[in-house]
């Protein structure tokens, strides 16, 4: 691993424990005892400030370290957590992202921070120490206890007990104690003398009667400490309990091993140090005996006892640290049942993988193409084999990049908390359909286009609470995100419970606007469309929440640009409801190839309905714009051999064409075509920029044959059937 | 070298001399034992004690405890480096009524 691609892994790694501080964050803004989110944080500002130590971000670093510290009191409850001091940790959270993003921007390990960002990184601290006035830098100072002050919690606790043969077997215990104090401090040691105090114990000079109790303090492990008393091993008992920062050390580590290297209990124990392969052994032959023991007394079958339960009595371990080693165990257990473990891939990697099945796609289109032409009739069989295993690899290469959409959902309850901070409101965010899986590609270029329909939800949608009282509705507004899949598309919903759009508002802003001229009539929701047109804002002023950044015309344009759609709903006084659909995928999918004139043309599968054939004269033709009498529904349809203007178009109208019929959303439209070619795997290859002001075509794509077929994007015709006549849709809509 | 503020006759001392180990613990708990009887003061004189180990220790901790049974006052009214430096280890200068040794002081002894 190169320095680079090592400082890309840092900054990733960054970016995900800030996601899952600022989720703790939020949780403990509802619940401000929970430990579990304390501990979130806390994890996350330790672990960049020591992968930022390795790459000698000192910035980031001494940053870090303060909310660290910071964080640390409030765990142990010296500090108490309040509103402002979580919504400085917020800040913190942003400084620390800010931090990283220069150090991204940084050519090369140079880290050069404007003053700027180093002000504002001073001043934070200054604030943290404010917020609580012992906390801060006395309380740093304070925590780094004398050296030889016992402080309990960061000692290890030793007992040995040595057997009486120890000295007869040359074990002299004053020489492993002088060894231990090379590895520390033996902040205090306490011998126990006891023999001879009664006939029943004689004292024996040259046995042993010793018994030490040492608390010790050191930087070393579980298993250096142990390594210490190895020769000892036969001739004495030892215990060795780790300090309560060790303990804390040992749960992170828990937390952090992956799944598959949770084994049984003890080796779990050993892995993170809290356990030496002495104690285990002994654990696992105590555990044994008792069992056959148990066994012979009461013949019957009697689980074995727990070994977690031996090792504590045995005293080599705090029960704290087994009851988080079970957790743990357990917690693997069942998340390996649910799903195999993860690996992290390069998303280049993968995206250059997806490529190749593309090709791989169109190789075996072309295989096919030849089996047909040489007629034999066994290879026609292997190709099919062949067909149906790309299919699935395709199938399974696009599946990798599926991720569930929840993730990238959940930083928006940042977004919600501090605009409804920002502007009074109380306001819920409600994420149902987190699970639904889509191509991370399309999740990514989503993000600015939800950012903004939230921003709108809550500053136009959402009223403040005295309005929404007057209103008779709850104080407290919600939004809801939904998602789920529906027919080869994902589906997302942004409602809120608002005021909803006035579309008599809309309608006058857009006829001063000139969008529309008074006298055109339009339904309901055509009028409500008329917001996603440039430079249209029915709020008065901008605020500084919406009103700057993309409009709604950007958000139109952006989800388009995914092949995708939006709708909107809205009642006046009881909120909006906006309804975007995209395709799961953005690089192969199911299409059906079609033939008009000379040239091929794909529709995406997933929106064909169903195909007719029909005759000249079920059509009719007014205002340039074709209809057909579709089982007694007027359904427009576009001719594409006119509407590309395909060769020999004139000679194919004598004989039967068939009709596709499509559905994009809640439209159907018709497709007139001379022949239908059946499904087809289709890779979608962008046009260049010579063709991007093409209309109604979303790509194209290498057919078997090495011809060029055109895909067909279905939500642009549309567009093109409906703005061919205004005249003709009124009629439509009234039918 | 400190020694114990007890004042002692020179007739109640019990001197040890040379190694006190586990070679050695055997004879010389024979011979203390021979010593402690019908005593009324017990004062330990160590400064002679060349080497002593985990053994040796544990007899000076068997003399303190069979002298107390037996209702003696015990001390330790001299002590070599070697025993000290155990009984530094162990930190049981107050059990033996010594002053604690200052880490500076040891650098001095």
């Amino acid at each position: 691993m190169n320095l680079d691609s090592a400082r890309q892994a840092f900054i990733g790694e960054v970016a995900e424990l800030l996601q899952s501080m600022e989720d703790a964050l939020l949780t403990l803004e509802d619940n401000p005892g929970d430990p579990e989110s304390l501990n979130e944080v806390f994890r996350a500002m330790h672990t960049i400030k020591g992968t930022g130590g390795v790459f000698g971000y000192d910035p980031v670093v001494d940053f870090t370290h303060a909310v660290e510290t910071l964080m640390d009191d409030v765990r142990s409850g010296h500090t108490p957590l309040t509103k402002p001091l979580i919504t400085t940790l917020f800040e913190c959270r942003d400084h620390t992202a800010r931090l990283v993003d220069a150090i991204a921007a940084a050519a090369e390990d140079e880290l050069v921070l404007d003053d700027a960002l180093t002000r504002a990184g001073a001043e934070l601290l200054a604030r943290l120490g404010q917020s609580e006035p012992p906390a801060g830098e006395a309380a740093a100072t304070a925590r780094e206890p004398p050296k030889y002050l016992p402080v309990s919690t960061d000692l290890w606790t030793l007992s040995l007990q040595f057997h009486p043969d120890a000295f007869r077997n040359g074990i002299d215990p004053l020489s492993f104690l002088r060894y231990l104090g090379s590895l520390g401090d033996l902040v205090h040691v306490e011998t126990f003398f006891n023999a001879g105090a009664d006939e029943k114990a004689p004292f024996d000079p040259e046995s042993c009667h010793l018994y030490f109790g040492i608390a010790f303090q050191s930087d070393a492990d579980k298993r250096t400490i142990a390594g210490v008393f190895e020769f000892a091993d036969q001739d004495c008992d030892i215990r060795i309990l780790e300090p309560d920062s060790a303990h804390a050390k040992y749960l992170e580590l828990f937390e952090s091993m992956p799944d598959d290297q949770v084994g049984c209990i003890g080796e779990l124990l050993m892995y993170v140090g809290a356990l030496t392969q002495q104690e285990l052994e002994r654990a696992l032959q105590r555990q044994g005996c008792e069992h056959e023991q148990t066994q012979t007394v009461t013949d019957t079958l009697q689980p074995k006892r727990r070994l977690g339960e031996i090792l504590v009595e045995q005293g080599s371990i705090k029960p704290g640290v087994v009851e988080q080693a079970a957790k743990t165990q357990e917690a693997a257990r069942v998340r390996r049942q649910e799903e195999t473990r993860f690996i992290r891939v390069d998303a280049q990697r993968l995206g250059h993988l997806i490529d190749l099945v593309g090709e791989l796609v169109t190789s075996s289109a072309a295989i096919r193409v030849m089996a047909n032409r040489s007629g034999m009739e066994d290879m026609a069989e292997v190709v099919d084999g062949v067909d149906y295993l790309v299919s699935e690899i395709r199938d399974n290469a696009l599946q990798l990049r599926m991720v569930p959409i929840g993730d990238s959902l959940s930083r928006f309850r940042r977004v919600v908390r501090d605009a409804s901070e920002a502007l009074g409101k109380d306001i819920d965010l409600v994420i149902t359909g987190g699970e639904t899986e889509l191509d991370k590609t399309v999740v990514e270029k989503m993000t600015d286009p939800l950012t903004h329909l939230i921003r709108n939800a809550i500053d136009h949608g959402i009223e403040t609470p005295e309005v929404r009282l007057d209103a008779g509705k709850s104080p407290n507004g919600t939004v809801h995100i939904n998602a789920y899949h529906d027919s080869g598309h994902i589906v997302i919903e942004i409602a809120d419970d608002g005021a909803g759009l006035d579309a008599a508002r809309i309608r006058a802003k857009a006829e001063e606007r000139g969008l529309v001229s008074p006298d055109d009539s339009l339904s309901h929701e055509e009028t409500l469309r008329l917001i996603f047109a440039p430079g249209l804002s029915t709020k008065a002023e901008a605020t500084n929440l919406s009103g700057r950044g993309v409009g709604m015309d950007v958000v139109k344009r952006n989800i388009e640009s995914l092949r995708g759609s939006v709708e909107l709903e809205s009642a006046l006084g009881t909120g909006t409801k906006v309804t975007i659909v995209l395709p799961l995928t953005l690089a192969i999918i199911d299409g059906f190839l079609v033939g008009a004139g000379t040239d091929q043309f794909v529709i995406p599968l997933s929106q064909v309905v169903e195909c007719v054939e029909i005759d000249a004269g079920q059509t009719t033709q007014q205002h340039d714009q074709h209809y057909v009498n579709l089982r007694g529904e007027v359904l427009p349809f576009i001719r594409l051999t006119e509407l590309f203007e395909s060769q020999a178009g004139g000679a194919a109208r004598t004989k039967r064409e068939s009709l596709v019929v499509v559905r994009f959303g809640h439209h159907t439209m018709g497709l007139v075509v001379d022949t239908l070619l059946g499904e087809l795997q289709t890779v979608i290859k962008p046009l260049g920029k010579v063709f991007e002001r093409l209309r109604g075509v979303a790509g194209a794509t290498i057919l078997g044959t090495g011809d060029i077929a055109l895909i067909l994007d279905v939500s642009e015709l549309a567009a093109i059937a409906n703005t061919a006549g205004a005249h003709a849709r009124k009629r439509q809509a009234k039918v | 070298m400190t020694t114990a503020a007890v004042p002692s006759r020179p007739e109640e001392r019990i001197t040890l001399e040379g190694e006190l180990t586990i070679y050695t613990v055997a004879e010389t708990f024979g011979r203390l034992r021979v010593e402690l009887e019908g005593r009324r003061v017990c004062a330990l004189d160590l400064s002679a004690v060349s080497e002593i180990d985990g053994a040796g220790l544990q007899l000076l901790l068997w003399v303190k405890q069979a002298s107390e049974a037996r209702g003696a006052d015990f001390s330790l009214v001299a002590h070599s480096d070697a025993v000290a430096d155990v009984i530094a280890l162990l930190q049981l200068e107050p059990r033996f009524g010594m002053a604690p040794v200052q880490p500076n002081q040891e650098d001095v002894a």
